[in-house]
């Protein structure tokens, strides 16, 4: 029989994988045949040869320089590992247009009722002294003078503010929602 | 063991980087000493089991479990390993022991590369590790890395083609050829490797 398939089959033989007939027409090729045979000793030899490589052991500060690395990286895009962060910014945001929107859009109220008013102005500007068209509105309080400024989004409705807090409403809440579904859902997945 | 892997897997998706210390102590020896077969000399080994650990961190959160961590992270490792000797197949090569050099005195000549400051110097003090690197550095990649797993690192078959992604009857195919190609080479290491070596620093020296 030709040594190709013994060749082939050398490695398993020699690391043990062989059994049944197979085992035993290796061996027995082996023991007729002087080539198969030496070169399995060869391959023994070798074998020992390789072991004579010393362990090798890693450079003490191998680790250390990966997790140097990955703390760059980590402040670099520190948002990344604070999972929801972005979506708890929008959530956030809707909450306060929410807020916002629906104290400016208050229906028409008593003079007393002004008052709120300037806070909302204050909050948004970030100044002492409301805006000029708030002290116009605070000043003369009448019915539609509050919703001058956007009578031309609401000649139809005229001074009737609900229809506008209602839609505000039905697409601010359910974005708002949405939003802190997705801060719930995102820090689930980060475990 | 197990479980208190998985808890360390978890809180490295999450970031957390002391346990991704822990982790990597358990696997640093047999990702360096893997790395260091395949390139043959410390800061090349080092540079590769960095990569491999930086790549694996940043992969963690597409580890799903289905396979063991280790052999997750051996694929990493080899594949970090062979994508470099892709790189290094375009530069000059270290040994050019394929086609070995007959100086005037009539000695084997081994051409180092230029960039080696001092080649000596960072060869392992073992003659025999010395040996064992330079005809392991003459092996085609994708054989080296069958021949360390199996005969060096001790991995099964079966773990060696599931790191690999390979059927386990190419496994065995290739490590027979890279055996055969080896011991080729061990039994003519005396020519390979007389008393008498010499080691030049130049190139030039070597193959076109
Ligand atoms: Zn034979």
């Amino acid at each position: 029989m030709s040594c190709e398939k013994f060749t082939e089959n050398m490695s398993a033989y020699l690391d043990g994988l062989l059994s049944g007939k197979e085992l035993s027409e290796f061996q027995e090729h082996l023991s007729v045949c002087n080539r198969c045979s030496q070169e399995a000793e060869e391959l023994q030899s070798m074998f020992s040869w390789l072991k004579q490589a010393g362990d090798v052991a890693p450079p003490k500060e191998l680790r250390k320089s990966v997790l140097a690395e990955l703390k760059k990286e980590q402040s670099s895009k520190g948002r990344r590992y604070l999972p929801g962060f972005s979506q708890a910014v929008a959530a956030a945001a809707v909450l306060i247009m929410l807020v916002v929107g629906n104290l400016s859009l208050l229906p028409p109220a008593p003079l007393s009722d002004t008052v709120p008013m300037r806070a909302t102005y204050q909050e948004e500007s970030g100044a002492e002294t409301p805006p000029a068209d708030a002290i116009i509105y605070t000043q003369e309080a009448p019915d539609n003078v509050q919703f001058s400024e956007k009578s031309e989004l609401n000649s139809a409705a005229g001074s009737e503010p609900f229809p506008r807090r209602l839609a505000l409403n039905l697409i601010l809440i359910p974005l708002f929602l949405f939003f802190s579904l997705r801060v719930i859902q995102k820090r689930k997945e980060a475990g | 063991m197990e479980t208190d892997e998985k808890i360390l897997i978890s809180l490295c998706k999450r970031g957390d980087l002391s346990a991704y210390d822990k982790l990597m102590q358990r696997y640093e020896k047999k990702v360096y000493a893997l790395c260091f077969r395949m390139a043959g000399n410390p800061d090349d080994a080092a540079d590769l089991a960095q990569e491999a650990f930086l790549k694996a961190f940043r992969a963690l959160p597409s580890f799903n479990g289905q396979a063991q961590f280790s052999t997750w992270l051996y694929r990493i490792v080899t594949n970090t390993c062979l994508d470099e000797q892709r790189k290094q197949a375009r530069r000059p090569q270290l040994f050019s022991l394929d086609k070995p050099l007959n100086t005037e005195d009539g000695h084997l000549a081994l051409t180092l590369p230029a960039e080696a400051p001092d080649p000596l110097a960072t060869a392992l003090s073992h003659e025999t590790e010395a040996e064992i690197k330079a005809l392991l550095s003459i092996l085609p990649a994708a054989q080296r890395l069958v021949l360390v797993l199996r005969d060096m690192e001790g991995y099964s078959y079966e773990e060696i083609a599931r790191i690999l992604n390979l059927n386990s009857g190419t496994v065995k195919s290739r490590l027979n050829r890279a055996r055969a190609r080896l011991r080729d080479l061990y039994l003519k290491k005396e020519e390979l490797f007389p008393p008498t070596v010499h080691l030049k620093g130049k190139e030039g020296r070597g193959r076109s």
